[in-house]
């Protein structure tokens, strides 16, 4: 079977780690040598393998070689849920963020009838509360709330 | 002798300290959030405790032992129902009692199959807690007689071991636990007092929690998989099962008791090899029933020993999972590598303290195993039907209950928005590690066990010199560590040829 190289990817990502373990590794250097020691013991060998694994996972079937990025989108899918989760907490807080994500996700991504959304929407909202309220956790309100004074 | 009475002892103390309504309803709930999480397919045990352990830190630790051990004992017999009922395991570890459960199924025995795994279930795993007592006090002046050099040399074994028994490609396992030994280096080394790779942030300074990470990779990761299924994770009508029918099955299991002990030893022994979860011992058992029983030619048509097999071993392998974890501090599986991480926010520390300052909470976790299981088997022999309806719950219901329960936990650990972020960043990590097949299990592992590696040889170092790997336990544990390596490389090379041929 012949094979060609291609970026995929497993092989973007491999490339993204090699860089993460680079950066660890600059920024190791200035440390004494026992609290340096271990890290790049075990980052060496880690950059190596991420590097490896990008040139191997680059070399894919001739047949296979347009599905190199196909799903990249399902990845954007995944990231902009996670983006949103986390910047609505940001900005309107535990409760707030907890009722406003699943009626977004619930209605509009995955078409749930009303009825469903509010219901399902509404018992996590009293959840979080109760949740934040039984275990005795600071309240958060939001960067929004917060900066109106609340 | 002494020992025997200790522990004794202990086991008295534990039993006092368990004797409570407190402890029995915490124990109850994580069982029944056990079973449930068993039967939602593709997410397991890990999952079940990444999304626990947020409420664990306003817990006395006996009351959380019970609802953690709990959930996590029991998860395995909620999974057999849908293996069963509609031939989709619960949980991996369930794979093996689709063969003939779903067979049964289509027979009509459908109920049958779900008693025998119930009652399975229960005497595997007091199987697994009683064989977990009875070593105790075999293990017990060993780990006592392990200093830091061999400790240290304990823990690069169990990483090794984990890259090369674990699931999936081996050269990706090892990579994934080498990320996972980096990010336990984050935050304040404790022998220079260096802050390290905090990039400038105040979050990162006491070192990368656990919990948040454990969220990300196990609870967010799960979900954002699920993210592109709109509809039911099982679409199809799940049968109905008869009481009648349901109590059979559980006389099937006294029928063939001795398959049932033997397949429970099986499933402990198996527990104890580092990285061999409840897939392989479940495997392993079928294989064993199959070998001896009567007519093994007709297993795969629905005959119940093919479910009281891989049932018991998949949940007696717990009490063996727990003996390296608690006496060695040395978790095997990443579902170990997050109870030890509880039980270090609970407080104790697993390993050679464990077993002499704290041997009435090693014998609460003993006695949580063997109750748990008795409790998640009844459990499923009374509710069996309208636990089987949970599998039908739709993603799009599932992902923001779950995604807000698991934020809410990461956010509660520090009370700080960072923890949230931690998680939100590991969940699409772990999301990609998942899809390209690296093992986020070695990566937890890793985690874990990093510090302890560092801290271990720093003590070693400054005790012996560099000479302490010439100590006769070190040396051996340090060329088994070699030996392995070159096999891994070898096993790696001899792969690649075949493959090329």
């Amino acid at each position: 079977m012949k094979t060609v190289w291609t970026l995929t990817e497993e092989s973007v990502f491999s490339l993204v780690m090699l860089a993460v373990g680079v950066v660890f590794l600059v920024v190791a250097q200035p440390y004494p040598a026992q609290s340096k020691f271990f890290p790049t013991l075990v980052l060496v060998p880690m950059i190596l393998g991420f590097g490896a694994n990008a040139i191997m996972s680059a070399k894919v079937p001739e047949s296979e070689r347009d599905k190199g990025m196909a799903k990249l989108p399902e990845l954007g899918a995944v990231v902009f849920w996670v983006v949103l989760l986390v910047g609505l907490m940001l900005l309107i807080g535990l409760v707030g963020s907890m009722t406003v994500f699943p009626l977004l996700y619930m209605r509009f991504y995955c078409k749930e009838s009303w009825r469903v959304t509010l219901l399902v929407t509404a018992f996590i909202a009293v959840g979080t509360w109760a949740f934040i309220t039984f275990l005795q956790i600071p309240m958060y309100f939001g960067v929004i709330l917060e900066t109106l004074g609340f | 002798m002494i020992l025997g009475m200790d522990l004794l002892g202990a086991a008295g103390q534990a039993l006092h300290l368990i004797f409570t309504w407190q402890y029995l309803l915490h124990m109850l709930i994580g069982v029944t959030l056990g079973n449930i999480i068993g039967i939602i397919p593709g997410i397991g045990g890990n999952f079940t405790l990444a999304i626990m352990i947020p409420f664990i830190f306003w817990m006395d630790p006996v009351l959380a032992i019970g609802f953690l051990e709990g959930a996590h004992a029991s998860t395995a017999t909620g999974g057999a129902i849908t293996s069963i009922l509609v031939n989709v395991p619960g949980d991996a570890a369930n794979s093996a009692t689709c063969f003939d459960g779903y067979p049964m199924t289509k027979k009509g025995e459908g109920g049958r199959a779900v008693g025998a795994s119930a009652v399975a279930s229960g005497v595997g795993g007091l199987v697994g807690a009683v064989v977990l007592f009875l070593l105790l006090p075999v293990v017990r002046p060993l780990v006592l007689a392990l200093g830091p050099a061999e400790i240290f040399a304990l823990v690069l074994v169990g990483i090794t071991m984990i890259a090369y028994v674990g699931e999936g490609s081996t050269f990706k396992a090892l990579i994934a636990g080498l990320f996972g030994l980096l990010l336990s280096f984050i935050g304040d080394d404790p022998s220079t007092g260096v802050i390290r790779f905090n990039f400038g942030t105040t979050y990162l300074m006491d070192g990368l929690d656990l919990v948040p990470v454990v969220i990300g990779m196990f609870a967010f990761s799960e979900m954002l998989l699920l993210i592109k299924e709109k509809k039911g994770i099982i679409d199809i009508q799940v049968e109905k099962a008869s009481f009648a029918s349901v109590w059979e099955g559980c006389l099937d299991c006294f029928r063939h008791f001795w398959l049932l002990v033997r397949t429970s030893i099986i499933g402990t022994f198996v527990g104890m090899v580092p990285g061999l979860g409840g897939t392989v011992a479940s495997f392993i058992a079928y294989g064993h029933a199959k070998q001896t029983e009567k007519n093994p030619e007709t297993f795969g048509t629905g005959r119940v020993e093919g479910v009281i097999a891989p049932e018991a071993a998949n949940n007696s392998k717990e009490g063996g999972q727990l003996v390296p974890t608690i006496a060695f501090g040395i978790p095997n599986t990443s579902g170990m590598a997050l109870l030890l991480g509880a039980l270090m926010i609970l407080g104790l520390t697993p390993g050679p303290k464990m077993l002499k300052e704290e041997l009435p909470m090693t014998l609460v976790i003993v006695w949580t195993l063997a109750i748990a299981n008795l409790f998640a088997a009844a459990q499923v022999v009374l509710l069996a039907n309208p636990m089987a309806k949970i599998a039908t719950i739709r993603p799009s219901i599932l992902i923001p209950a779950v995604l807000a329960v698991s934020s809410l936990g990461a956010y509660a650990v520090t009370n700080t928005f960072g923890s949230v972020v931690v998680a939100g960043l590991f969940g699409v990590l772990g999301y990609e590690l998942k899809k390209f097949g690296f093992s986020r299990a070695t990566l937890i592992i890793g985690l874990v066990l990093g510090s302890i590696a560092e801290k271990n040889y720093n003590l070693s170092m400054l005790l012996f010199g560099p000479s302490f790997v010439f100590r006769p336990i070190t040396l051996v544990l340090l060329l088994g560590v070699g030996v392995l390596l070159v096999w891994i490389a070898a096993k790696g090379f001899l792969k690649k040829e075949e493959a090329e041929q």
